[in-house]
């Protein structure tokens, strides 16, 4: 056998490295900037593109595809070079899909900010970019199979086993949840309603949380970890057996971000019983990294680089305990829509996510750049920066989750609640979140010192764009194995194929059935579409982002029925084209806020929500007072609902723009009654229609019973 | 490497080898542990019915004499209205929709049709009670009423004009207790216990004559001096 000589390309890694971090410090400060805005809302500066509404999908963007995503590709641009003995496939499509992901990001950043939206978390990018982000992933697929094809290691060792998961999973899950029809070249409507669009985009959030922050990550550390630890892997058969029943039962698990909502309970159950199967195969993956450093311990004391990974690693087995715990009924009944959630992604996305993306480039810049650390004391010095950011980031939200949540649902001994009053329960745990941010401004703190001692790094040394290495050719088939799974990682057809079908299984027995079958929402006949200025008014609820603060989805607790009303039934919401179920209460429910204040109630609150309720942390919104309605889009609007099976009478779409108009000057009317003098073209018009709407079909059909 | 390691697998990945331990006995016994309790509780809660669903808990805390079979009162399947229910008033007491579909409210009938004489109510006047009046006040009152009771949406309750009632004492609490929900005042019977009702009732009838700053102009007629 010949051997031949090829070049890694470290080009493609730099780029990479640069990016994540450069996105990782603009995602973390947008984080910051809404964290504080919780408490002195007037950052925002009174800038629409500056509300928290707008910011927080940004933020969450940001960090998610922009920051873990850059450092996903950063490793796996390293590692698959070297673990398949082959440079990429292609130098090209390494470029295209470099620029192209920036490109993704610049365009989310814009977008987002000014509103365009899908509403739905985490996928809340319009349709040009979904179709966008389509293609460059599947570049990267052909980028990635490509050099697996041309390889010259027989075997594919686990890391690429995640690899391949997480490309396959990721493109079904972010097609499947992005059908939507166009309305026009920034709108869209998602062709799931209510609880079917709930589910699919829990489906699809859970499992971006399993295949774009787990799979690919813990790919990230079988690769990083035992090179930086120069330890042999703990043990391949549990590689095997944690591999395979990560990806086929994390699937099942998305229902869990609905329990005790509108979702069916048979899904809700499948939701919980997966979660709690989920432990052993997430904890197979810490295990697998930690008892990898068995005997390494003393280097774990001296290197930074392992002392991040470690932290990372135990957060990664603390977060995949913590969340099986929140899908179990009675501990959601408590977490759910409180900072619970958010401190529990923090762990994953500080802890796991961060940590073994610095550790990973601590590890690797000095490679590629072919010199040493710049600084060993300040990579420590980020390391414990990190460590207390992420304490006093996640202590004050559990308290502050527990606190909010047990006045929620506490009662007086006559009955009543004892805190009716929403704002009440959010004033007192403002101190918590004013402690949280300084825990988030620790860990940005760390990571700015880890940009420049990265960057002094580089300077220090120079990039090896591309690294010679050396290797024989594979020659003739695949060898016969003895062993079923040496069998199938020599085949990497077979074992995509394979992680393939075991990945569509869980949604698919989940999700066809709440397509299909009728009795799983059951219909209300007082349920009647949204009239042309309200749904105006939801587009601009969409647009300024109130989803993610106020929730539309009332549980069936007396707490929430006794403060909001009747609980939320399935039938509610089939022409919620997409749901808005929320999934944090940073303000009280909204469902069933329709007809609970009189009309100039809630233009004087928008106006400034702190004149009605003192102390508000709701920023004030006077843009709607004096921007017009897009009456415009109406009627292509109502056609795009038409297509989706919305019951509109046939040619509606042109009386639409009357239909709007009359029912504004009506709103216009009232409101002057109530002695408030506002033109009835001005986007509070619709935004009063629409809330006034929400949850009063059900009120008609008490009363007609 | 420790002792007690499975051997060396001859896998070399870029220098990464791995070795062939066993999984650890724990966690596979709790691998196994997992998936015997997911399928008793899909069993426990779907195959035989032996726990309570979420709307059956539901319909349980709202009423602890709950049975199954009263759940098809109403006519959407496995929902029981709490108004259907003794002892269980919904706090809702909202505008309907106008058939027009438009926002205008619609009187709900039941609340105007009886006209009873009002029960006739007695102000509190100790200093504790309207100090806890106030606070009621401030929290549930002030939005529309103004911090002073001076008027924003709301009219203004310092003033001798009434819209509704004739600003005794009895008449305040009655549109408390009811509402005006044709202008967006809520019943405030079902949220607050007749105690606080009665403290925050006594303190609005307190501010008589105030005089605040930013008064809203008179609404209604003028009753008394």
């Amino acid at each position: 056998m010949a051997v031949e000589t090829y070049y890694y390309d470290n080009r493609i890694v730099r780029n990479f490295a640069v990016a994540t971090i450069v996105w990782g410090i603009v995602g973390m400060l947008v984080g910051l900037t809404i964290a504080i805005q919780l408490y002195y809302p007037a950052l925002n500066l009174g800038i629409p593109y500056m509300t928290f509404g707008r910011l927080r999908p940004l933020h969450t963007n940001a960090v998610i595809f922009a920051f873990a995503g850059n450092a996903i590709f950063t490793g796996v641009y390293y590692s698959i070079q070297r673990l398949l003995k082959a440079r990429m496939f292609n130098d090209t499509l390494s470029k295209i899909h470099f620029w192209g992901w920036q490109l993704i990001i610049v365009l989310a950043a814009v977008t987002l900010v000014l509103g365009f939206t899908s509403s739905k978390e985490y996928a809340e990018l319009e349709w040009p970019i979904d179709i966008l982000i389509a293609v460059i992933w599947v570049i990267f697929g052909i980028n990635m199979f490509g050099t697996i094809a041309k390889r010259r290691e027989r075997h594919l060792y686990v890391a690429i086993w995640f690899y391949i998961s997480t490309v396959v999973t990721v493109a079904m899950l972010h097609i499947v949840n992005s059908f939507e029809i166009p309305v026009t070249f920034w709108k869209s409507y998602s062709m799931f309603a209510g609880v079917q669009d709930a589910l699919t985009q829990w489906w699809y959030g859970h499992n971006a949380v399993a295949f774009f922050l787990t799979t690919p990550f813990l790919g990230l550390m079988y690769y990083f970890l035992p090179k930086a630890a120069e330890r042999p892997v703990f043990s391949y058969r549990l590689s095997i057996v944690h591999f395979w029943s990560l990806i086929f039962i994390y699937i099942w698990a998305g229902p869990h971000h609905l329990i005790y909502t509108s979702l069916p309970d048979w899904a809700q159950s499948l939701g919980t019983a997966f979660s709690i199967m989920l432990i052993a195969p997430s904890w197979g993956g810490m295990l697998n990294g930690l008892l990898t450093l068995r005997g390494a311990w003393d280097k774990v004391r001296e290197d930074p680089i392992l002392k991040f990974m470690v932290v990372g690693v135990t957060a990664y087995g603390m977060s995949t305990f913590e969340g099986p715990m929140l899908s179990i009924k009675s501990i959601n009944a408590i977490s759910h829509y409180t900072d619970w959630t958010i401190a529990h992604v923090h762990i994953g996305a500080l802890g796991w996510n961060g940590f073994i993306t610095f550790g990973m480039l601590y590890w690797l810049v000095p490679k590629i750049f072919g010199t040493k650390l710049h600084s060993r004391k300040q990579a420590n010095f980020h390391f414990w920066t990190g460590t207390l950011g992420i304490i006093f980031y996640v202590l004050p939200l559990y308290w502050a989750a527990f606190t909010q949540s047990l006045m929620w649902k506490e009662f007086t001994a006559d009955g009543f609640l004892q805190y009716p009053n929403f704002l009440e329960t959010v004033l007192q745990i403002i101190p918590m979140y004013v402690a949280r941010s300084f825990g988030g401004l620790l860990y940005l703190t760390g990571v700015c010192v880890g940009a420049w001692n990265l960057y002094l790094t580089a300077k220090s040394g120079s990039l090896i764009a591309n690294e010679k290495a050396e290797a024989a050719a594979l020659e003739g088939p695949p060898p016969v194995e003895t062993y079923w799974h040496r069998w199938i990682e020599s085949r990497a057809g077979q074992l995509t194929v394979w992680a393939t079908v075991l990945v569509i299984i869980g949604g698919a027995v989940e999700m066809i059935p709440m397509y299909l079958v009728k009795s799983n929402i059951p219909t209300i006949s007082s349920v009647k579409p949204y009239t042309p200025l309200e749904l105006a008014g939801r587009d601009i609820y969409i647009r300024e982002g109130c989803n993610n603060c106020h929730s539309q989805m009332i549980r069936p607790f007396r707490s929430e029925t006794e403060r909001y009303g009747e609980y939320s039934k399935a039938g509610e919401f089939v022409y919620d084209h997409p749901f808005l179920w929320g999934s944090k209460r940073t303000g009280p429910d909204l469902h069933r806020i329709g007809g609970k204040y009189p009309d100039a109630w809630h233009y004087n609150h928008m106006m400034d929500p702190g004149k009605m309720s003192p102390g508000s942390i709701m920023p004030p919104y006077p843009w709607l007072l004096e921007d017009t309605i897009n009456s415009v889009d109406i009627p292509a609007k109502i056609r795009a609902m038409q297509t989706l099976g919305v019951p509109y009478a046939e040619g509606f779409d042109q009386q639409a723009v009357a239909d709007l108009q009359a029912q504004a000057g009506r709103i216009a009317a009232n409101l002057k009654d109530q002695g408030v003098t506002v033109d009835s073209d001005k986007e509070i018009i619709a935004l009063i229609a629409y809330l006034q709407r929400l949850g009063t079909d059900i009120k008609g059909s008490k009363g007609a019973q | 490497m420790s002792k007690g390691d499975g051997k060396l697998l001859d896998h070399n990945y870029d220098g990464i080898q791995e070795l062939d331990n066993k999984l650890p006995p724990w966690w596979l016994n709790l691998f196994y542990f997992t998936i015997v309790w997911g399928v008793l509780y899909l069993l426990y809660y779907h195959v035989l019915g032996m726990g309570d669903l979420q709307v059956a808990e539901y319909n349980k805390e709202m009423n602890p004499n709950w049975k199954p079979t009263t759940s098809e009162v109403s006519g959407i399947p496995g929902y029981v209205s709490p108004l259907a229910q003794k002892g269980a008033e919904s706090p809702e007491v909202a505008d309907q929709k106008s058939p027009e579909g438009g926002t205008a409210p619609v009187v709900a009938a039941t609340k105007e049709v009886k006209e009873e004489a009002p029960a006739h109510y007695e102000p509190f006047t100790d200093t504790a009670a309207l100090e806890s009046g106030h606070k009621i006040y401030v929290q549930n009152c002030a939005a529309c009423h103004g911090q002073k009771g001076e008027g924003i949406i709301g009219p203004n309750l310092t003033d001798k004009y009434w819209l509704h009632g004739d600003g005794s004492f009895s008449a305040i609490v009655k549109v408390i207790q009811d509402g005006v929900p044709t202008k967006g005042m809520i019943s405030w019977k079902p949220v607050l216990p007749e105690e606080s009702l009665l403290q925050a009732a006594s303190y609005v009838y307190s501010l008589k004559g105030t005089n605040p700053p930013n008064g809203k102009a008179p609404q209604g007629e003028a009753y008394g001096d």
